[in-house]
């Protein structure tokens, strides 16, 4: 896999102190961690405070050579960011006063993932405006709510697979709206 | 977009927040390598986050968990009728010519991308490798609170596994183990530790095994099973997974936020030359600093 080789040469290159490989190897983590982060906090600035504090521990063992598996450096990156959105989530229930926010002054997430995620969110504003009524209602019990399709025929009155059309349809037209768009977009991941 | 078998339901059941825990953490592992998966994923949680923008208020920092479960709920059916007026005027809002993007209600004063340069030295504790930073050292050490350092202390690295190559046909337990220590490497800790917890109630000496049990533990979240099996590990006398079990059990103490233990145990790492490439040593310095 040519995505596996090319991280794996980012991390012998991190490790002999190249900081261009450090440069990539944050553009391409970076945007994963912070949407794992957001997924279980949902909280965006803290997402950002948990996805620096993620690439930073990454980027110090990377220095330091401790992967010594590169071709599992995305698992290891994923278990990072894991520990870390726990080990924050444990200390906040013990110390409900605890924040990440008095970091933030030192600590900032990347600003054109900022940049660039005000004009993904934008993007799909216009693609769920695009869609019909209907079919938003259903994404948004579904995305925002939560519920499952039969939790969502029973709250709109429809069969449940009435329900699970409307969300295949809304997901898949939405999907595409990105995928055209990040297709004209600038490649800013390795692909595969 | 890249296709992969999985497609988008998986995705948007991960950004809705039904999945179990274990096939949560299963899919993460998946779409950290997945460039398909991870753009739907992406994609559906922009999706969320501007739908609840727009019935809830959403902007930003809530401090708020999932909302599921929330009182809200009932508004989600009422609030569709304001979507449509609401998206529109939200799209009109962003692309008015010469509109300024939102700031974030914080001061960022660095970033982590891209790195400017490389450390001239080994700093002490993981935050003093933060590439450049631009906030002024009063500030910056003014701001940070106490909690705020445990926590990145407590943050672990998971040790790597390299893999011995031998001519001889293994047995079932080195089989087991092997079988266990690549879910290890592959992040998957979960099922790492259920491997070596079978291997351990087997053969309960085995260091290796109590020290790699420990750690996946550790990275689990299972901090008083991580406890034990490192502590077992330590008691083995066999190096250098004896020694280099004190250090993780100092971390296994941050999380507890037992400075004291925390301390002992990194005293006997530095002694014994264990942890990383001097961590102990340098995470004992700043402890001893917060503790005094």
């Amino acid at each position: 896999m040519p995505e596996t080789r090319h991280l794996a040469s980012l991390v012998g290159r991190v490790a002999a102190g190249d900081p261009q490989a450090e440069s990539e190897l944050v553009e391409h983590f970076a945007p994963r961690v912070r949407a794992m982060a957001l997924v279980r906090t949902r909280d965006r600035d803290l997402a950002k405070d948990l996805t620096q504090e993620t690439l930073l521990a990454v980027l110090q063992a990377f220095r330091k050579g401790q992967v010594r598996a590169p071709d599992r450096v995305a698992g290891f990156v994923c278990g990072v960011a894991r520990n870390v959105i726990n080990n924050h989530k444990r200390r906040r229930l013990k110390h409900p006063e605890t924040s990440l926010d008095e970091e933030a002054t030192v600590i900032a997430a990347p600003e054109r993932e900022d940049h660039d995620g005000q004009a993904r969110r934008q993007l799909m504003a216009k693609a769920l405006a695009a869609l019909s009524a209907a079919d938003r209602q259903v994404l948004l019990l579904t995305l925002v709510e939560g519920l499952k399709p039969g939790q969502i025929a029973q709250k709109l009155g429809v069969s449940a697979d009435v329900a699970r059309t409307r969300k295949s349809r809304a997901l898949k037209r939405i999907l595409e709206v990105i995928d055209t768009q990040s297709q004209n977009a600038p490649v800013r991941h390795f692909l595969l | 977009m890249t296709h992969c078998d999985l497609g988008p339901d998986t995705a948007e059941r991960y950004v809705g927040g039904t999945m179990s825990e274990p096939e949560r953490t299963g899919f993460e592992e998946h779409f950290f390598a997945c460039d398909a998966c991870f753009r739907a994923v992406q994609a559906l949680e922009d999706a969320r986050g501007v739908l609840a923008d727009t019935v809830l208020g959403e902007t930003g920092s809530t401090g708020a968990a999932p909302r599921r479960g929330l009182p809200l709920r009932w508004m989600a059916i009422a609030a569709t009728l304001v979507i449509i007026a609401g998206l529109s005027a939200r799209v009109w809002r962003v692309s008015r010519p010469g509109d300024v993007p939102p700031q974030n209600s914080r001061q960022t004063a660095s970033t982590v991308e891209p790195p400017a340069a490389r450390p001239q030295a080994e700093p002490p504790v993981p935050q003093a490798q933060a590439p450049v930073p631009t906030a002024s050292p009063s500030a910056s050490s003014t701001l940070r609170s106490r909690h705020g350092r445990l926590e990145r202390w407590a943050v672990v690295i998971p040790p790597q596994y390299v893999a011995l190559t031998t001519r001889s046909e293994q047995d079932k337990d080195a089989q087991t183990f092997e079988e266990a220590m690549t879910h290890y490497s592959a992040g998957r800790y979960r099922q790492a530790a259920d491997g070596l917890q079978i291997l351990a109630e087997r053969a309960p000496t085995a260091a290796h095994v109590q020290f790699f049990l420990g750690i996946s533990e550790l990275m689990s979240d299972n901090a008083s099973r991580a406890r034990g099996a490192l502590q077992r590990s330590a008691d083995s006398g066999v190096s250098p997974y004896s020694d280099e079990a004190h250090f993780y059990l100092a971390k296994v103490a941050l999380r507890a936020d037992d400075l004291t233990a925390a301390a002992r145990e990194l005293e006997i790492a530095v002694d014994r030359e264990a942890g990383p490439q001097g961590d102990a040593a340098r995470l004992l310095a700043e402890l001893r600093r917060v503790v005094r």
